[in-house]
């Protein structure tokens, strides 16, 4: 059996970030580098061969502001860690950063919260250091996923939803669908060939009760991948979620959804049709498991990346090139 | 602008007669753009810039991560596919480069699935590509950023060395699976209130979704435009000082007003909630290579000559 891989976020920022968040530093934050919370959010609509974007833009300050009632867009809280000092940011300890933001993430997972709010599948971590005399802005975001379990076993090959099920069906699941603002939810395959959406944690309970029944379900997550096999975090956090509460269940199925808006019309046959062999992972108690999610720089190497604003911030040379 | 603001918010409709559209009619056209192709979002913009004359919630109009897998030079320039919208006051006009050809979108799917298929990739020649000179100090910059000793420990990430796309393309970096390392561009379309029309504004990105230097953006213009129809200026929504390269609208009421003429003389009626549909089929021709319009050509544009 072939076990699945995941496609890891790619960290976008908006330039209006930037702007924000150096206003914030200089008026609001001061000094202060507590933890501040923050949200970004990621798509599931985006092009062929695009990255799994993860996006922050000068909203992602404001908690109050989610962006959840938009369409294809999906909020994940976070936390900002702001450091005073490059020697800070250099040195920073980015292994127990870690392990506190996945604890969090799995405290969620295990007393049963994400069940009942599929928002909390992710969360993300975002260290930065911001020169503000040089406009350079050094940053590391960490997406937290753990290492339990080793192995997602495949039954078959991840392919795409058409060659599961037919026109009709799509049809049907896109139209069940249609409403659905969840990050994750499950359909329960009815007797006249419809869908009707349930939560999670309903899900869970029913196949629990009678894993015989496991067919008749299908988890469905909105999924930023656009890759061919590897669908993104938010199926990997899933699974994981599943794993852990799903007892005897011989199948899982689950479909990583993804869109597309042409000509007036909404396309989804390549989201991808995954069928599962779930191994519980219960016994492994309340304790958090290892984590990992720290981006990788542009050189795929484990380090930070930065961003050099002075063209389009300095005073002194957008006073050089004004017309 | 000082003219923006003595302006006064146009009110009664004077869409069929002059081109331009009220608030309430930008309103409703980006409505019509959003539903439907809801890649198209409505965008509050910061708090503190908030114009009155929109609702608050519908204050302009935001598509993201746009790929633009090319350079505008490296685009084959076939004057037989050109056609001029308007050109009755002799200084350029619009020049829709692609009227004939189906899309340019096509074509550069097209070569980047070549790439994708020969697995190495293709190198193409670009005069003046200076996207390497500075490589090895950035190696040396980010090096000074990266751990130590720390290896990959997660196996179940799968690799996402993404392969660059044209143009960017450098030999040294490991070749992957199905990810294509692309400029992207954010476009944004705001209500100019003193020219009464929508007005398109760019921000770019590089491979790793760094911003785009303003010099870098010129590529993704068609130089016939570059320097004369985009202009740098505060985008009117947006936090930050920094200027962005807009798509300057003293043209757009008068190619709005020719094509619904030109509409009008076969015999039918460009209704307004078209207009921003319209618009983004017009102001393509300045940027080519973004590939972001994904709405059906109404026909009655496409052949209104």
């Amino acid at each position: 059996m072939t076990t699945l891989k995941f496609v890891p976020y790619s960290s976008a920022f908006d330039t209006g970030f930037w702007h924000e968040l150096t206003r914030r530093k200089l008026e609001v934050y001061r000094l202060d580098s507590s933890n501040q919370s923050i949200f970004g959010y990621y798509a599931n609509d985006a092009n062929d061969n695009m990255p799994a974007l993860f996006n922050v833009d000068h909203q992602c300050f404001d908690e109050n502001n989610k962006i959840s009632n938009q369409q294809q867009l999906y909020s994940v809280n976070g936390t900002l860690k702001l450091v005073n000092t490059i020697e800070e940011f250099k040195t920073f300890d980015i292994d127990s950063a870690l392990k506190t933001e996945s604890s969090l993430l799995w405290n969620d997972f295990v007393q049963g919260s994400t069940l009942e709010n599929p928002q909390k599948l992710n969360r993300f971590y975002l260290l930065i250091f911001a020169d503000l005399k040089k406009y350079i802005y050094h940053y590391w975001f960490a997406f937290p996923t753990f290492l339990v379990p080793t192995a997602f076993n495949l039954s078959s090959p991840v392919k795409p939803i058409g060659e599961q099920f037919s026109s009709d069906e799509i049809g049907a699941i896109s139209k069940t669908l249609e409403a659905n603002k969840l990050h994750a939810c499950c359909l329960h395959r009815e007797q006249n060939s419809s869908f009707a959406v349930i939560n999670l944690k309903q899900a869970v309970e029913n196949l629990n009760e009678k894993p015989q029944s496991a067919s008749e379900y299908i988890f469905i997550v909105n999924d930023p991948s656009t890759d061919p096999v590897h669908p993104g975090w938010p199926v990997r956090n899933l699974l994981t979620l599943l794993y852990y509460h799903l007892r005897a269940v011989e199948q899982l199925n689950v479909i990583c959804w993804r869109e597309r808006f042409r000509d007036d019309q909404q396309y989804v046959n390549h989201s991808l049709y995954l069928q599962l062999k779930p191994e519980s992972i219960s016994n492994i108690g309340d304790a958090v498991p290892p984590s990992a999610g720290w981006e990788k720089n542009e050189r795929q190497r484990l380090g930070s990346r930065q961003v050099n604003l002075s063209t389009s911030m300095n005073p002194i040379h957008l006073a050089e090139t004004a017309v | 602008s000082i003219g923006e603001r003595m302006t006064p918010v146009l009110l009664q409709s004077k869409f069929r007669e002059t081109g331009v559209i009220t608030p309430t009619e930008f309103v409703a056209a980006g409505d019509f753009l959003v539903h439907h192709c809801p890649t198209w979002k409505w965008a509050a913009g910061d708090e503190n810039k908030l114009k009155d004359y929109l609702p608050k919630d519908k204050q302009f109009l935001i598509t993201r991560n746009v790929p633009c897998y090319k350079r505008c030079k490296q685009m084959e320039h076939k004057d037989n596919l050109e056609k001029i919208v308007d050109d009755e006051n002799g200084d350029g006009g619009w020049v829709d480069t692609h009227h004939y050809a189906d899309s340019t979108i096509t074509e550069v799917r097209e070569h980047a699935g070549q790439m994708e298929s020969s697995g190495k990739q293709t190198q193409v020649t670009v005069e003046g590509n200076d996207d390497n000179d500075d490589d090895d100090d950035d190696a040396a910059d980010m090096e000074e950023f990266e751990r130590k000793g720390m290896i990959n420990n997660d196996p179940l990430e799968a690799s996402t060395t993404a392969k660059p796309s044209a143009g960017a393309s450098t030999a040294d970096e490991p070749v992957g699976q199905n990810t294509l390392a692309t400029r992207t561009y954010d476009l944004n379309i705001t209500y100019d209130k003193y020219y009464q029309t929508p007005r398109l504004w760019l921000t770019g990105y590089d491979e790793h979704h760094k911003p785009l230097s303003v010099e870098k953006m010129y590529e993704d213009i068609s130089q016939d435009h570059a320097k004369k129809t985009v202009t740098m200026e505060q985008h009117p929504h947006l936090p930050g000082t920094g200027p962005m390269p807009s798509i300057h609208p003293c043209r757009h009421a008068d190619v709005m007003k020719k094509l619904i003429q030109m509409v009008a003389e076969s015999g039918k009626e460009l209704e307004v909630h078209m207009y921003i549909m319209i618009f983004l089929k017009f102001v393509q021709a300045v940027i080519p290579t973004i590939d972001y319009d994904y709405t059906r050509r109404p026909c009655h544009v496409n052949h209104c000559d």
